[in-house]
């Protein structure tokens, strides 16, 4: 064997590696992912989809991994085949859905109905920051899909995204599960800039019982409104309802149990690495991102302004007064915005449980978010 | 020599300027021929004495590649949106007892800003007709309880 031959055979060798292909975008992602790995371990910020979004982030964003990309033969390779069957026929978002279903109990909102319209005045930020999206340079899908990032639903984020521009997908998805966990910091300023103490201080009367029978009817109910009203969101919404009814009805322990646990994280796991799967370097460096963290963040604020004007305007007009730290659980982020209404409201009154009260408008935020998203995407089809 | 060249490049002025205005409202394709009904600075209205399909046809084509342009197929009207930032909004095509008529129309903020208004109301409506569904049927099943208990 001659020098050349081991030299062309060691060359060989130390091309294979994807060492000479490093660049210093790639670098940057890396260190992107490592903060999303750190903010879910360490600081613990929805770490159940951070974790493998910064994960995702990380491995893809290596020179000649095959993991996004497909084959000599065109196979796709593995987090392509998550994405492709996942996200891209938008699997996941909706098997999230039904994993949530078998997990809400929507009492709380049959006993109190009214503040549905809560639900819907939080919708505000949406809407407003579609504007500011154009005047940024956005195509109108984009728009529309960069503005829903204010309704701080992660699997409605994705399903409209996916529909609308796919190719914003990895941004969206994760300005939007950021701000869910930073609901606590975003919120509380901007609940007590609003509200006066008095208002803080409203008491609201203790919710009625709810029977089964109106709880199996809910979701039947809801299912036949939202078909008929806003088709284009039935896949999400079908789902919702499935996965209440399964629980609510009582009599398919098993499938509930699956849909609430097992099935829930495994798509999770799919979801959340395919997400990050889609952040390659080359699209994800540039101004964009920025524009959609920058904007998604102005959607939030808004949506939860608008959930608080919202109970201010109804409390014109009703004898029994609304406490208006629940508006801002007129977004979705379930239980996480409840949360913080009952926080608040604990500050101002230790004796005042807003939580129970919160849940109603926290889960007509759902239902709201995902209308906002079908009128969106009704828009364009 | 002059007296062949001078005409042929005075007429070629002439139609690359006439092509150009008629290919062109505001960046959207405008079919050539026809009688122009109304000429302002954000609208643009043309008849034309071809069959309907044809100047559909002509629209189609000029939109083939074209990804964010939606054809909304109405009774004797398409309606063709862009749903790009262009400075041209949208071209309705109408199937007209003189003709075919088509009206372009410049892009503005009155629609985008009334789009979304409308929308944002469509969310309360959503949310307004789940309310009454929900309150009708918590007051219907409430009854029903009351009279059941009332019988026991």
């Amino acid at each position: 064997m001659t020098v050349n031959e081991i030299l062309n055979m060691f060359y060989g060798i130390i091309y294979s590696t994807g060492i000479f292909s490093i660049g210093w975008k790639m670098a940057v992602m890396w260190a992107i992912g490592s903060t999303f790995i750190y903010l879910a371990i360490v600081k613990q910020f929805e770490p159940l989809l951070l974790l493998p979004i910064g994960f995702g982030i990380f491995i893809v964003n290596f020179p000649l991994v095959p993991l996004m990309g497909f084959t000599p033969e065109g196979r796709p390779e593995l987090l392509q085949v998550f994405y492709r069957y996942g996200l891209e026929w938008e699997i996941i978002p909706c098997v999230i859905f039904l994993g949530l279903g078998a997990m809400t109990d929507f009492g709380a909102l049959i006993a109190n109905p009214k503040v549905l319209l809560i639900g819907a005045g939080a919708q505000l930020g949406v809407f407003v920051t579609f504007v500011g999206t154009i005047l940024a340079g956005f195509t109108l899908k984009e728009a529309a899909s960069v503005s829903i990032i204010g309704g701080a639903d992660g699997p409605t984020t994705i399903y409209l995204t996916q529909h609308l521009a796919p190719q914003l997908l990895g941004a969206n998805a994760l300005a939007a599960y950021s701000y869910m966990a930073m609901v606590p910091l975003i919120q509380p300023p901007i609940m007590r800039l609003l509200t006066t103490a008095k208002e803080r201080k409203i008491r609201m009367k203790q919710l009625r019982p709810v029977s089964q029978t109106e709880k199996i009817i809910y979701p039947i109910v809801t299912a036949g409104i939202i078909a008929i009203l806003v088709p284009a969101v039935m896949p999400l919404m079908g789902m919702f309802m499935l996965g209440n009814l399964m629980k609510e009805s009582g009599v398919v322990g098993r499938l509930t149990e699956t849909a609430q646990g097992s099935l829930m994280n495994i798509v999770t796991i799919f979801l959340g690495l395919s997400v990050g799967a889609t952040m390659n370097a080359e699209k994800f460096l540039s101004a964009k991102p920025l524009f959609i963290f920058g904007l998604g963040l102005i959607s939030f604020a808004i949506c939860t302004i608008g959930g608080i004007v919202t109970v201010k305007v109804m409390n014109l007009f009703l004898k029994d007064k609304i406490n208006p730290l629940i508006g801002s659980a007129g977004v979705s982020a379930v239980p996480m915005a409840a949360r913080v209404s009952q926080m608040v409201g604990m500050k101002y009154d230790k004796t005042n449980y807003l939580l129970m009260h919160a849940i109603g408008p926290n889960l007509a935020g759902v239902i709201g978010s995902a209308a906002a998203a079908g009128m969106l995407i009704a828009m364009f089809s | 020599m002059r007296i062949v060249v001078m005409p042929i490049i005075l007429a070629c002025i002439v139609f690359s300027w006439a092509d150009s205005w008629g290919k062109d409202f505001l960046g959207a394709p405008v079919m050539p021929g026809g009688k122009t009904i109304s000429s302002q600075e954000s609208r643009l209205e043309k008849m034309y004495d071809i069959g309907y399909q044809d100047v559909l046809k002509y629209y189609q084509d000029a939109f083939k590649d074209q990804e964010n342009v939606k054809f909304w197929d109405r009774k004797k009207e398409t309606y063709i949106e862009d749903h790009n930032s262009r400075d041209w909004h949208s071209i309705t095509i109408t199937d007209h007892p003189e003709g075919t008529r088509v009206v372009l129309i410049e892009d503005s903020w009155t629609w985008i800003i009334s789009m979304l208004f409308f929308r944002f109301m469509a969310v309360f409506a959503v949310l307004l007709a789940l309310y009454i569904a929900m309150s009708l049927s918590g007051m219907v099943l409430s009854r029903f309880a009351a009279n059941a208990a009332e019988k026991k």
